[in-house]
């Protein structure tokens, strides 16, 4: 029964951890595309746009960070 | 010229010379014991890696409020760093020199890029000072975790929560303070609200408010965390393929693949190191900024 719940624990953090980085990488992905867009489009915008896109990826890596954080508490908590 | 080398070897030898305390005691107060990699478990070679992300007391005795903690001993070593750094900076800005010269230069951005920027140049004159201080403190304690055998402040939650608290309070303390207790709680909903709406979008409100530290708490923790644990589970993986094969010579092979990606993650790390102290920093004018100027 333990073995279980452990085991459930380990493909519970398994699936926070994989689920939430997805959502960051479609994220980021966006983000990537949307400033090559721009860039394109502007190239004189290229220093702000950049600069904006970092920022933004980095807000998102913070929320898939989140998601791995849980999964280490459900691991070990 | 002379005088920047000199600067620079006096930073490098003052980092270094803190790994002193690091190695000094051992690692959970108790000696990890000796045996061979064919004896242990997979799991060891990652798990007795990763406790050493773990903070440890440096003094004897129970757990009480006070306990002095390895990390809060490299705070105060950040602390030494920057005053060492910054003093003749402080003393007279117009010092020569291309370590100050970088560093006035980083300083200025800080203040008219970040701070002024976003809040304007009256009311951010303020609170520039303590901005552009939690900037380079925060990134010189993301610095030093770079350093092998040194500890990272800023992965553990305490810290991080500590700092992301200063931030709160400055926010609704600056709030209360600038438009008033009722003022500032009533801002914090949109104008134009049906009446039926307001409890349940104060109640959102609410913990949205609670929600803006805890992010930046988490954020810049579970960065520095992730990074670190990345590095460690190569420098394990070593351990698995040297089991796995038997600790023959060819175990010299995956070992000089994962130890280049240890150092390929080390420095990505060392552009998400500064990355992340001015995500820190930008969030926490945005916050401040907000509460102090309400949106109508």
């Amino acid at each position: 029964m333990l073995s279980m719940i452990l085991a459930s624990a380990q493909i519970g953090a398994g699936l926070a951890a994989g689920l939430s980085v997805i959502g960051a990488g479609i994220g980021i992905g966006w983000i990537g595309g949307s400033a090559g867009n721009g860039i394109a489009r502007q190239p004189e915008a290229a220093d702000t746009i950049r600069g904006a896109g970092i920022v933004f990826a980095a807000l998102i890596e913070g929320a898939a960070l989140f998601g791995i954080v849980i999964g280490v508490l459900a691991l070990f908590a | 010229m002379r005088k920047a080398t000199l600067f620079l070897a006096c930073l490098v030898a003052l980092i270094c010379g803190t790994a002193l305390p690091a190695q000094g005691h051992g690692h959970d107060g108790h000696a990890h014991e000796v045996r061979p990699i064919t004896e242990m478990e997979t799991g060891e070679f990652f798990t007795n890696n990763f406790v050493h992300l773990m903070p440890h007391q440096l003094s004897e005795g129970e757990v009480t409020f006070l306990t002095f903690y390895d990390v809060n001993l490299y705070q105060l070593i950040v602390l030494a760093i920057l005053c060492l750094v910054f003093l003749p900076l402080a003393v007279n800005p117009n010092i020569g020199g291309w370590p100050y010269r970088v560093l006035r230069g980083w300083v200025h951005w800080l203040r008219d890029e970040v701070v002024y920027k976003t809040m304007g140049e009256e009311e951010g004159r303020r609170f520039a000072p303590f901005f552009v201080f939690l900037f380079f403190f925060i990134l010189t304690m993301n610095m030093i975790g770079l350093v092998p055998h040194q500890v990272t402040s800023t992965a553990t939650t305490m810290v991080t929560g500590a700092l992301a608290v200063i931030t709160f309070v400055m926010m609704v303390g600056g709030g209360i303070l600038k438009q008033g207790v009722g003022s500032y709680f009533k801002h914090l909903l949109p104008s134009g609200l049906p009446a039926a709406l307001i409890p349940l979008m104060a109640l959102i409100e609410l913990i949205g408010l609670f929600v803006k530290p805890i992010a930046l708490t988490i954020r810049l923790f579970a960065n520095m965390l992730a990074g670190h644990l990345l590095i460690y589970s190569f420098i394990g993986m070593i351990f698995v393929f040297a089991k796995l094969l038997d600790v023959s010579a060819m175990s010299w092979l995956p070992a000089i693949v994962t130890t280049v990606m240890a150092v390929f993650i080390n420095i990505i790390e060392s552009f998400v190191v500064v990355l992340q102290a001015y995500i820190f920093v930008f969030l926490s004018v945005m916050f401040v900024q907000e509460s102090l100027h309400p949106a109508h």
